[in-house]
């Protein structure tokens, strides 16, 4: 487990010859053991964020702290951190339990049966032996999920992961990852751009416009929750006026 | 069923050869009839003169792909990886591309004689740019998004080309090599065109000088069967290694 504390950070691109801010002056504490949704409309730096984070991005100004057991530290280096991307992104050319252990393929010798556990939690003992190309989209999601965990990673990043499933895939799968974050105690850091799933999962919801944090809403609902609650419902009515707004 | 559908035209093209022969329509000083050139092909073989030949011919090309294959599978990985290289070579590769090795032959037999270094360059020249130019769009196709992926759990550059790259190039390197090995079989005769004693380019030069057709035709014949049959195994045992590319394995032929 691990918090973040981020300070003044900015993300400026330029592309031809406009220069534009993607990140602007954020701060935002993510604590140890939390769950924390980012929603915002397309653009508004959403996964911007999510790529300083775990250093596939360079910030160009500001600060970015991994607080581990109470002490401080700079960059992602010491910090294990596990991505789950927008699309699957497997490797072809491994099977799905290959897949899931691919993280440590350069410090593992043989594949641990911390691999065959996740592909139990994951439902995908069955297709362990076949490749990508022989699974549904959601078993491949699942499979980026499993790889994610299989890394133990003390912060989970999540870039809106099930946004290409078919809404029963997707129901699914959130509620996997609701047990999943009760069972783990991980720090999860998840962006999607449906409010709902943001409310339904996590713990506090940061909504983001034109890389600035417009508001920071707790979710203090007991899990599993439900979507047709008065409470639920207001809550997500609260983030969509915040966004439109 | 798919393999009989393929010996019907040759069987066609057979029959008209026979009937053509039998009726004298053809001259036989031009076109042995095809029992004549059976004859001829069955003795070839069992005085064991085409197995010499064929023997000579076979290391030449595989000497000749191997040279090419540890020149270019480098220097594709090496400049896809560093594509600011690219600039550098992209001009002179393009025009050796360019210029058949045949064109090269007066002058590789000034600069390397009559020897079979000279045959060898030939062999190379033909199956070094198949080689060079599948390992580097491999390298240069390779999936961004699944480097992203290695970058993201921290791997190392030596790590991203063993895990990542690598596998992904792999694919590419493989249908590089069979057109390099089949590019290598087809300027065999270009190369045994170099004083050669022996080899079926020479089998058939020698034929044409001797005024007989029938061996020409042998070693036609032969020179097709064996490139067919060398890249059918080629095939066969490289597609074990690529079996998640199952979806464009049947496009590649042998499916």
């Amino acid at each position: 487990m691990a918090g973040v504390r981020i300070t003044g950070l900015s993300k400026r691109y330029v592309i031809g010859k406009e220069a534009f801010f993607a990140l602007e002056k954020m701060n935002l504490f993510i604590e140890d053991g939390s769950f924390t949704a980012i929603v915002g409309k397309s653009g508004c730096g959403k996964t911007t964020l999510l790529r300083l984070l775990c250093g596939l991005e360079e910030k160009t100004s500001g600060d970015i702290k991994f607080i581990n057991r109470g002490s401080e530290s700079n960059g992602s280096d010491e910090m294990r951190i596990g991505i789950m991307f927008q699309e699957p992104r497997l490797m072809p050319w491994l099977t799905i339990r290959e897949n899931i252990a691919f993280s440590l393929f350069p410090k593992q010798k043989e594949i641990k049966k911390d691999a065959d556990r996740h592909l139990q939690t994951l439902g995908l003992e069955l297709f362990k032996d076949a490749y990508p190309w022989q699974i549904s989209g959601g078993m491949a999601q699942r499979t980026a999920l499993g790889r994610a965990l299989y890394y133990d990673p003390d912060i989970i990043l999540m870039d809106e992961p099930f946004g290409a499933l078919d809404y029963f895939t997707r129901k699914k799968l959130q509620n996997e990852m609701v047990s999943l974050f009760l069972n783990q105690k991980k720090t999860f850091v998840f962006v999607t751009h449906d409010i709902e799933e943001a409310v339904y999962l996590s713990e506090k919801v940061i909504v983001l416009e034109a890389g600035r944090i417009v508001q920071e809403l707790p979710v203090e609902l007991p899990y599993p929750r439900k979507t047709n609650s008065p409470e639920f419902l207001n809550i997500t009515e609260g983030i969509y006026k915040a966004i439109i707004a | 069923m798919r393999f009989l559908k393929g010996l019907l035209i040759p069987f066609v093209v057979l029959a008209i050869w026979y009937t053509g022969s039998k009726s004298g329509i053809w001259n036989s000083f031009i076109l042995p009839s095809p029992v004549q050139t059976f004859e001829t092909g069955q003795y070839l073989i069992t005085s064991g003169i085409l197995l010499k030949h064929v023997l000579i011919s076979l290391y030449r090309v595989f000497a000749g792909f191997a040279l090419a294959f540890l020149l270019a599978f480098p220097l594709g990985i090496i400049l896809g990886m560093k594509r600011q290289l690219i600039d550098y070579f992209e001009l002179i590769i393009e025009f050796v591309r360019h210029v058949p090795p045949l064109a090269t032959v007066p002058m590789l037999i000034l600069w390397f004689g009559i020897g079979e270094i000279s045959k060898l360059v030939v062999i190379v020249l033909a199956s070094f740019f198949p080689i060079f130019l599948n390992t580097l769009d491999g390298v240069l196709r390779c999936d961004e998004h699944l480097l992203e992926v290695g970058e993201s759990f921290g791997f190392a550059a030596r790590d991203r080309f063993k895990y990542i790259i690598f596998p992904a190039t792999f694919p590419y390197i493989l249908m590089g090599m069979r057109l390099g090995l089949g590019y290598s079989w087809r300027a065999l005769i270009g190369a045994e065109i170099i004083a050669a004693t022996a080899g079926i380019g020479y089998m058939i030069l020698d034929a044409e000088l001797l005024s007989r057709p029938d061996i020409m035709i042998v070693g036609i014949l032969t020179i097709g069967i064996l490139g067919t049959l060398i890249d059918f195994v080629f095939f066969r045992i490289t597609n074990v290694f690529v079996i998640w590319k199952e979806g464009e394995k049947t496009q590649n032929g042998w499916g």
